[in-house]
């Protein structure tokens, strides 16, 4: 296919691209080579932890800024590599000083503040494993999260314990300690916790990586599915090894370079990119702690001379819609690459780029489960707008058909199917926790099936189509119809309820809830209003629908599920498709 | 339009979509994000409906201005009598 593409960028003077020739990078680039690059050996033991801090130390990198934090006032709080060590081994001999056994798991409900990172990290060098958690979700998916993780030990602010935990913690039998990290020195501690900060100052700043290995687990992700509870992601040790490659090929990171990515630490982009692999090329990260705001962030990217940018479409789209002459307020020298990840990346929004930049937006895909990118646009290569880019080297994908007779991988161009990695990169999800039956069914014929549906063109560029199931991506956040549906259904006044994605121009899909009421319950607006309430006090403001429609009889299969597909085709005026199982139908 | 009719349309717009704020808990000069659960597509979202509501176009420039219901109020006023 001819489409229009944008050629790519040489890189400043003295400076060198990690990924060159792409077709070369492809057939010379092995994962074993890129162990040895990260680590500089073959010692048998690894710890993301290590590789992201403590070896940045040894080769010298000590005294350079390993992030600075932006709050809300502006003040800069900055974090060298050697400071962030001696956070890190205080938390890990705290984790120690509490008796919580390694393997175990401790989970953060944290803005993006300095001690989310001390935490991430500590735990990881203690060879425990770390549980992130999207700071805005409400109570409910809070509860199922922390119960399903087994979680141990969450370290959280005094405000979301008393307005997320406090309500449920009886329910959460497995844990065992909740640290609260103060606002401020005079601020109560909510009953049955424990202080953060004096819990650190105990500990000592010396602490020897825990023996962990290629194959222990290290991180806990949560991401929904279609049916069923949110599924814990396990990603073991080894994923530093793809999340630091593709750091480099991707985001062509190097050492000194200051680097934003503003995923939030909750999801996984926020810790593999935000944290994790570029920590291991030596850069400086940015970190704002406030929410999305145009001009705040086009002052962030000129004031912190920000070379490379890791975005959402959400974010991208929004900017878009606030024009070009809050952009134009500044200038942007020093910024080199502009990546983004999360859902789609329309051409648009790639174009928009260049026009507000004088440089495109480079698309990237991956998931929870792949724990690293996997398809991308690369800075030396161009970018074709509109599409995914193509495979990272080290990476097979491909297009495929389920077919009665098993996977097949689609070999004409243009064709759609679902896309297909070939299991052996080293962040490759190791499980779904306590689920080893849904995470066999996620591999067919020697394939991983990713659960999103794209074309490959004659060049070998992915493009998506949409989700090959109904989960829903809302704003970059993967939202499950079922967890969604569960919680409306607690209201007292909703007997079935069906939730859909549909087309928003800034969040890519918005949620949308259809209820059926219990009979004898009439329809109205302060009952549209109250059900609404609900949802956002359960779930989060984040993550509840945005919208709530009531249907007199929600469309069931003859075996009773409901059929969110049909919903979803007769809102946006799609063909219905096959109904031959659609109850009252013949 | 006296300012007391405006906060009281304003409340009503901010119910709409987050109805689980209570209103007589709300701090008129606290950011509506430090008081409550309100996201960044609320607040796209609240900008506009206050422009549809009161007939203002609002730049996004404006949108800081609406992030707490006093300075919502006072900004939905200053335009309101700019235009008038």
């Amino acid at each position: 296919m001819a489409e229009s593409r944008i050629p790519g960028r040489a890189a400043p003077r003295g400076m060198t691209h990690h990924l060159l020739d792409y077709e070369a990078a492809r057939r010379t680039f092995t994962w074993e080579n890129a162990r040895i690059a990260l680590t500089g050996g073959s010692d048998p033991r690894l710890n993301i932890a290590y590789e992201a801090i403590d070896r940045r130390v040894q080769r010298g990198y000590g005294v350079w800024l390993a992030a600075r934090f932006i709050d809300r006032a502006g003040n800069r709080l900055d974090i060298t590599y050697s400071q962030l060590q001696s956070r890190c081994n205080r938390f890990a001999n705290a984790l120690r000083s509490l008796e919580i056994p390694r393997g175990a798991p401790v989970a953060t409900l944290l803005g993006r503040s300095a001690e989310l990172f001390t935490v991430a990290l500590g735990t990881l060098k203690a060879g425990n494993v770390f549980c992130p958690l999207f700071s805005a979700f409400g109570p409910e998916p809070l509860k199922t999260r922390l119960a399903l993780g087994h979680i141990q030990v969450l370290v959280t602010s005094g405000a979301f314990y008393r307005r997320k935990v406090a309500g449920i913690r009886a329910a959460l039998g497995a844990l065992r300690h909740v640290l609260i990290v103060r606002e401020d020195p005079h601020e109560e501690l909510p009953e049955g916790t424990t202080d953060f900060a004096e819990l650190m100052r105990q500990a000592s700043d010396s602490y020897e990586t825990a023996p962990t290995h290629d194959t222990d687990v290290a991180l806990l992700h949560f991401t929904s599915g279609t049916t069923g509870m949110p599924k814990g992601v396990t990603l073991t040790h080894a994923a530093v090894i793809a999340q630091h490659a593709t750091s480099e090929l991707v985001l062509d990171l190097h050492p000194q370079e200051v680097f934003w990515c503003t995923a939030d630490p909750g999801w996984v982009t926020g810790i593999a990119y935000g944290m994790i692999g570029p920590l291991t090329c030596g850069v400086t990260l940015i970190v704002d702690q406030e929410e999305f705001d145009p001009q705040r962030w086009y002052r962030i990217l000129a004031e912190e001379r920000v070379n490379v940018w890791y975005t959402a479409p959400t974010a991208i789209r929004m900017l878009m819609k606030a024009g070009l002459e809050l952009t134009r307020a500044h200038r942007y020298p020093e910024l080199r690459l502009m990546a983004s990840v999360g859902e789609p990346l329309n051409a648009e929004a790639v174009l928009w780029g260049v026009e507000a930049f004088g440089q495109p937006f480079h698309d990237t895909w991956w998931q929870t489960e792949t724990g690293a990118i996997m398809i991308a646009n690369f800075p030396a290569c161009g970018v074709v707008p509109g599409s995914m880019g193509r495979a990272v080297p080290g990476i097979e994908a491909a297009v495929l058909r389920r077919t009665e007779r098993g996977v097949q991988v689609v070999s004409s161009p243009e064709e759609v199917g679902e896309i297909g990695l070939r299991p052996g990169w080293p962040s490759m999800f190791s499980g779904y926790l306590d689920n080893p039956e849904r995470y066999r069914a996620s591999f067919h014929d020697g394939w991983y099936l990713a659960g999103d549906l794209a074309r490959r063109d004659r060049d070998g560029y992915f493009w998506f189509i949409g989700r090959a199931d109904d989960v829903i991506k809302s704003a970059g956040h993967l939202i499950s119809p079922f967890e969604l549906e569960s919680a409306l259904m607690q209201h007292p006044a909703v007997a079935q309820a069906a939730v859909i994605g549909i087309p928003d121009p800034i969040a890519g899909e918005a949620v949308k809830a259809f209820v059926e009421l219990k009979s004898a319950v009439a329809p109205d607006e302060a009952l549209r209003s109250a059900i609404l309430g609900h949802a956002r006090r359960l779930l989060g403001a984040a993550v509840a629908p945005r919208e709530i429609a009531f249907s007199e009889a929600l469309p069931r299969t003859r075996s009773g599920k409901i059929m969110r597909r049909l919903l979803r085709a007769r809102e946006l005026g799609l063909p219905e498709g096959d109904l031959s199982t659609l109850e009252g139908r013949p | 339009m006296d300012i007391n009719a405006i906060r009281t349309r304003l409340l009503a717009l901010l119910r709409q979509i987050a109805p689980d704020i209570e209103p007589q808990s709300i701090e008129p000069q606290r950011a509506f994000r430090d008081q409550f659960d309100f996201d960044s597509m609320d607040a796209l979202h609240f900008a506009a409906a206050v422009s549809e509501a009161f007939g203002l176009e609002i730049p996004e420039r404006d949108y800081p201005s609406l992030t707490s219901l006093e300075g919502a109020a006072r900004f939905v006023q200053s335009r309101l009598s700019a235009g008038a």
